[in-house]
């Protein structure tokens, strides 16, 4: 059953509103190290969610079969009628339609057998020992995916979207003397062939052996750089939930009411890149079938926009910014598509030269369990370097960054850099910030 | 309630069925259910935001949500969650520690569990690789990894149909044996353990965790806290979760609001309580273990490696730490 007659027999049965939602997925994966093994794996999941009134449901089913999708819009409906209404509830989203983003699709990669990624994977491998011949790759992942949504719903479509993306990522490890070094990277790229196998592989090779001196970190306050890819973890976890509409609506942001007000520095301009060319996260239309757009978040440090889905614009009677996101089985929540934080004009050595004593942050972990209500950030760093006088004296590792996010980027942000890294869904530059409090030893 | 700005309540159900056949013979099936209850509350004063959250969960059946009042259970939550608002950042630095259950759960998890998975070791991507028969943690430290657990999370065989044994990973402070599956068994040359665990069918089995935790020793609550002197009480309720490079052996938690101890006394609550560490140094840290062992899991969440999401219980009685790095204001 395609999507248009799931949403039909959804009316049907007595539903005033349907909307489906096909998910197609396809995924050759090699897993890298002592223990190697590849996968192919296919899945199509299929997702339903009605209206009865102002009564909603959603299942979802990974049994496409007609009795499996039949069964799923029978659920659905029964749920509805017993669910009780949201007095928010107006419609679904009226305004289908696609945006031109450019190609988002490589053929070679959608169709990529382990024969296909083998060479890059051992291209991968042999450059961890490019970059340290006494390094050894300890894990890493070479994986190429390809996703085809498929919308309708009562007013329209269907629509179709297709997207290709490969990773790979890869852990290096050195021993020396009884002591362990340790660093990974990753390259992220629409088609297979992009990707940057020996950039990577060699980074992570000769880094390891770096830490394998590692020291630790004085406890105290540090201007900190924060590398491109550490911008990259850091920015989502704090602004993807804080400028989500239905956050602020429903009291869960530190951001409602501060539209138009000054959150961050003035030389920090945010933009959620829906419809770009060439932008990992891009896509012609959300998971509503609602075109997307690119949108100004925070221009020059002036909070401009919060981020819409249908539901979300209809409670203050607005028009969706095309920010729908959802899984197969669950209700759409606005979400960013790509969160880009703009580079400034300073090089990366140039962010080094202006730090006296500082921190310069290579890696850390646990980013995601800092907490955007309350503002708070944490991250813990696994790998960094102390900078003496502009210039890197020594690798380090163990500590907590900490402090409260909109303060680092409103007072504590001095100087913004040039290397944009691009990464599936945000890209961000390196960072300096003044007067960071690091708790260790 | 008055000061909450919001609230999400959420009830949590699952069915996990697993049927696995292999060529060697296996032919195995079975079936769980998974419920549990979880209350999200935000706190508005003054400007100031906090949100704290707690669960509870059972491999159980409906009769677990019927047992239990959970408006209570959620205005607890939401008082808590206002009292928290108000609480200063703790200290930044070196800390001596008490955990409670669902802390040394997270801990050891964390900051040692993930070590101990037989694939990692064999890698070389585990700071214990090599380390089988040494002394890695205090004398009281005795640790198990343990499929059945009272309230933990059920797993009786695994996803290569192997029967899940109870592993014995450290036994007064000398690491034992490794979690295994049949891979990594033969590298190793260990018992396989049952420990291979696939999110589902489109995964691969990778060695998990099941139930992991401390066992218990003699130390009443109120012993341990008098005998911390000076530190912090650090508390599972509200905590997010932990995450560790097993490689460099670094880890880290977050935990819920939590207490100062002063004069080996409870004191004033804290928030935004980060936690980090190092593996080695943080198990030979451990000096006083208690009699209460407690085992959670839950519906809303698990443990995540190469992609893969399983469902995890862990564990222990409180435990006084040396000393962790808490990072605050």
């Amino acid at each position: 059953m395609d999507v248009e007659k799931a949403v039909k027999r959804a009316v049907e049965l007595g539903a005033s509103e349907a909307e489906a939602y096909l998910l197609n997925t396809a995924e050759t994966s090699l897993t890298l190290g002592e223990v190697e093994a590849s996968k192919t794996v296919r899945l199509k999941s299929f997702g339903i969610r009605v209206a009865i009134g102002k009564s909603t449901a959603v299942v979802g089913t990974q049994d496409v079969s007609d009795t499996g999708i039949e069964s799923a819009v029978n659920s659905a409906v029964s749920i509805a009628r017993v669910s009780p209404p949201d007095p928010r509830w107006v419609r679904m989203n009226g305004n289908i339609s696609v945006k031109e983003v450019g190609e988002t699709f490589d053929k070679a990669t959608a169709e990529a057998t382990p024969e296909d990624l083998l060479p890059i994977a051992r291209g991968l491998l042999d450059a961890v020992k490019e970059g340290c011949r006494e390094a050894k790759p300890v894990r890493g992942f070479l994986t190429s995916r390809a996703l085809e949504v498929i919308y309708a719903n009562t007013y329209g479509g269907p629509v179709e979207r297709r997207e290709t993306l490969a990773f790979l990522d890869v852990e290096a490890r050195v021993d020396e003397a009884g002591e362990v070094g340790t660093y990974s990277d990753y390259s992220i790229a629409r088609s297979y062939r992009k990707l940057e196998p020996r950039k990577t592989g060699v980074e992570a090779g000769s880094r390891a052996r770096e830490f394998v001196k590692a020291g630790a970190i004085p406890n105290g306050k540090y201007g900190v750089i924060t590398l491109n890819r550490v911008s990259d973890s850091l920015l989502p976890v704090m602004l993807n939930p804080a400028v989500s509409a239905l956050n602020v609506q429903e009291g869960r942001s530190p951001l409602a009411g501060k539209i138009g007000l000054e959150i961050m520095s003035d030389n920090v301009t945010v933009e959620d890149l829906g419809a770009s060319v060439n932008t990992l996260g891009s896509k012609p239309f959300d998971d509503e079938g609602h075109p997307t757009r690119n949108l100004t978040i925070v221009d020059k440090g002036v909070l401009e926009t919060f981020l819409y889905d249908t539901y979300t614009a209809n409670r203050e009677g607005r028009e969706s910014t095309g920010n729908a996101s959802r899984g197969f089985s669950t209700a759409p929540r606005p979400s960013p598509h790509h969160l880009h934080l703009k580079p400034g004009d300073a090089t990366f050595e140039e962010l080094l030269e202006e730090t006296k004593n500082g921190v310069l942050v290579m890696s850390t972990i646990g980013e995601w369990m800092s907490n955007p209500v309350s503002g708070h950030l944490n991250a813990t760093i696994t790998h960094a370097y102390m900078v003496e006088n502009g210039e890197i004296a020594k690798p380090v590792k163990n500590g907590v960054v900490s402090g409260n996010f909109y303060e680092m980027f409103k007072e504590g942000l001095e100087m913004i850099g040039k290397d944009t890294r691009h990464d599936y869904g945000v890209s961000a530059p390196s960072l300096k910030f003044r007067s960071v409090t690091i708790a260790s030893k | 309630m008055d000061g909450i700005k919001s609230a999400v309540t959420r009830l949590g159900i699952q069915r996990d069925w697993r049927y696995i056949a292999t060529s060697d013979g296996v032919d195995l099936e079975y079936e769980s259910s998974l419920l549990g209850f979880a209350h999200m509350s935000v706190a508005f004063e003054a400007g100031a935001m906090e949100r704290v959250s707690d669960q509870e969960s059972a491999v159980a059946g409906w009769e677990f949500i019927e047992g239990k009042d959970w408006n209570q259970f959620s205005a607890s939550v939401s008082r808590l969650a206002k009292e928290a608002v108000k609480a200063p950042l703790p200290p930044s630095g070196r800390l001596k520690a008490v955990a409670d259950p669902e802390m040394v759960g997270l801990i050891l998890h964390e900051a040692f569990g993930h070590a101990c998975e037989g694939d990692l070791v064999s890698s070389g991507d585990s700071i214990l690789s090599g380390k089988l028969g040494g002394e890695i943690a205090s004398p009281l430290v005795t640790i198990v990894d343990d499929g059945l657990a009272e309230g933990g999370y059920f797993v009786p065989f695994d996803d290569e149909g192997s029967i899940k044994t109870r592993v014995l990973a450290v036994e007064e402070g000398v690491l034992k044996s490794f979690m295994t599956g049949r891979e990594t068994a033969g590298i190793l040359k260990l018992q396989v353990s049952g420990n291979s665990r696939a999110q589902d069918f489109t995964h691969f089995p990778i060695v998990r965790q099941t139930n992991f935790f401390m066992m218990p020793k003699d130390y009443g609550f109120e012993e341990i806290v008098k005998e911390a002197g000076e530190g912090i009480y650090i508390v599972g309720r509200g905590a997010t979760g932990g995450q560790v490079d097993t490689a460099s052996g670094t880890f880290t938690f977050s935990a819920g609001p939590s207490r100062m101890i002063r004069n080996g006394e409870l004191a004033e609550l804290v928030r935004g309580v980060v936690i980090s560490g190092s593996i080695l140094e943080t198990l030979k840290g451990v000096e006083a273990v208690g009699k209460d062992l407690k085992i959670t899991t839950s519906a809303f969440g698990g443990c995540g490696k190469d992609n893969q999401l399983a469902r995890v219980g862990d564990g222990g009685p409180h435990v006084m730490i040396r000393e962790l790095i808490v990072g605050g204001g």
